[in-house]
């Protein structure tokens, strides 16, 4: 194990589990001074509104402790390069951190609370703000301990010049579409979310939650296609329901060229994104994209096929408005 | 894929934006089964009627290039696309054109005069 992983598993892996294997042990430690029934959930105002029996506390740490770093660490290394970690890998890994201490703590904090017949009626506001500083300390204290985050892949010239002749129209296509892959995946959590939604409408009778799916498909299905145009006002990428849309304009395009997409490396995902820079990605697959950087610093990334084509007679439109 | 016309050319725009389309082909920009940008996005990136892409979509339709279909559009068709082999043998063909100092003019009529041969 080289230095590099071993920063790396240390900030993703090894504190945050040894925190909730810590906390663990010490719930089990309390469990038979601990009431048989206490409070599991608190509500926006504090107060608690849901009880549980004591043993699943305990499990409940150590299910949720252990599933949301183990994901986050996973998420981070399997789209790094041997160059290290970008930003973004950077901001997953000590968020692996922050989580496993956080959970650990709010979880200590709540029982705590509520041993030795204590009626566990006290709000948690307080307790779960310190806890929050704390774990962002951790988390800046791990940001430190990881090497320095490496740039991205950088932006390509387009390599491709597109002769414009006066009086001519030329405009270039393309699409930007969903892998049948990322939709599999996609539709997967749509479907997974819908579930989980439906057990908590059954056990707490909220009908309103029926919003959460409904939007989730909608804005699943606004985004699996988008046409994407360049055409002398500059660049057009469309949802093919129309909404929402982004435009560059000709006048603001500093520079145009082909980059290589790693979705949940710079992006933590697929469709809509904000990566870090300021780059907004449309994101439907990994690999060739389009890359236009604006006057005002952002950047917007589509990935497309043929990037160079576009990026070329984006370049040439803009470079004919001076 | 890229579109070009040229408003002030003597050659009809539909014309115009079906060689686009071959051109595209020829470059292996298009792959059989691809879908061909629809009609009215064309039109409105061009500022041109819809019927005029309509019409040099059924053009190459007529050339046996793309398949028009109901509710999918025009869709590059199989076989379509310029085998490679095609593509390296013109090129190599301008090239040697090019040394002795060959007009492009003059070989399309020497092209067109061995097809009709």
């Amino acid at each position: 194990m080289n230095r590099l992983t071993f920063r790396i598993a240390l900030v993703g892996l090894i504190l945050p589990l040894t925190l909730v294997a810590i906390g663990v042990g010490v719930l089990l430690a309390w469990l038979p001074a601990m009431p048989a029934e206490i409070a599991t959930h608190w509500g926006f105002s504090g107060e608690p509104d849901a009880f549980g029996p004591a043993w699943t506390m305990p499990l409940m740490l150590a299910v949720v402790g252990v599933a949301l770093p183990v994901t986050f660490t996973i998420i981070a290394t399997r789209s790094m390069t041997p160059a290290g970690p970008t930003a973004t890998h950077k901001v997953l890994l000590v968020s692996a951190l922050f989580v496993g201490f956080f959970v650990t703590y709010a979880m200590l904090s709540s029982v705590a609370l509520q041993r030795d017949g204590a009626t566990g009626a006290q709000p948690i506001g307080a307790f779960i703000g310190i806890g929050a500083v704390v774990a962002f300390a951790l988390a800046a204290l791990g940001w430190l301990v990881l090497p320095r985050s490496v740039a991205g892949r950088s932006m390509r010239e387009p390599g491709t010049s597109v002769p414009l002749a006066p009086g001519e129209r030329v405009v270039w296509v393309g699409h930007a579409r969903f892998s049948a892959g990322v939709l599999v995946a996609l539709v997967a959590t749509v479907v997974l979310a819908t579930g989980g939604v439906a057990f908590a409408i059954g056990t707490t009778g909220s009908w309103w939650l029926v919003v959460v799916p409904v939007v989730l498909s909608l804005a699943l299905l606004g985004t699996v296609s988008w046409r994407v145009r360049v055409d002398p006002s500059g660049l057009t990428v469309r949802a093919a329901l129309g909404w929402p849309m982004y435009r560059v304009a000709t006048a603001d395009v500093v520079a145009a060229g082909v980059t290589d997409v790693v979705p949940l490396g710079e992006f933590g995902g697929y469709g809509i994104r904000l990566g870090l820079g300021r780059r907004l990605g449309i994101v439907t697959r990994g690999g060739e994209a389009l890359e236009v950087q604006r006057r005002d610093g952002r950047a917007v990334i589509v990935t497309v096929d043929d990037a160079a084509t576009a990026a070329g007679l984006l370049t040439a439109y803009a470079a004919k408005r001076g | 894929m890229l579109l070009r016309i040229d408003p002030a050319s003597s050659v009809p725009i539909f014309e115009q934006l079906a060689a686009s389309v071959r051109a595209e082909l020829a470059r292996g920009g298009l792959r059989a089964g691809e879908r061909l940008p629809g009609a009215r996005d064309v039109a409105a990136a061009l500022e041109i009627n819809i019927h005029t892409v309509l019409k040099a979509y059924q053009s190459l339709r007529d050339e046996g290039l793309v398949d028009l279909r109901r509710g999918r559009g025009a869709v590059i068709a199989e076989g379509a696309a310029l085998a490679p082999e095609l593509l390296e043998a013109v090129r190599e063909l301008v090239g040697e054109a090019r040394r002795r100092g060959v007009g492009a003019g003059t070989l399309v009529a020497l092209i067109t005069e061995e097809y009709t041969r």
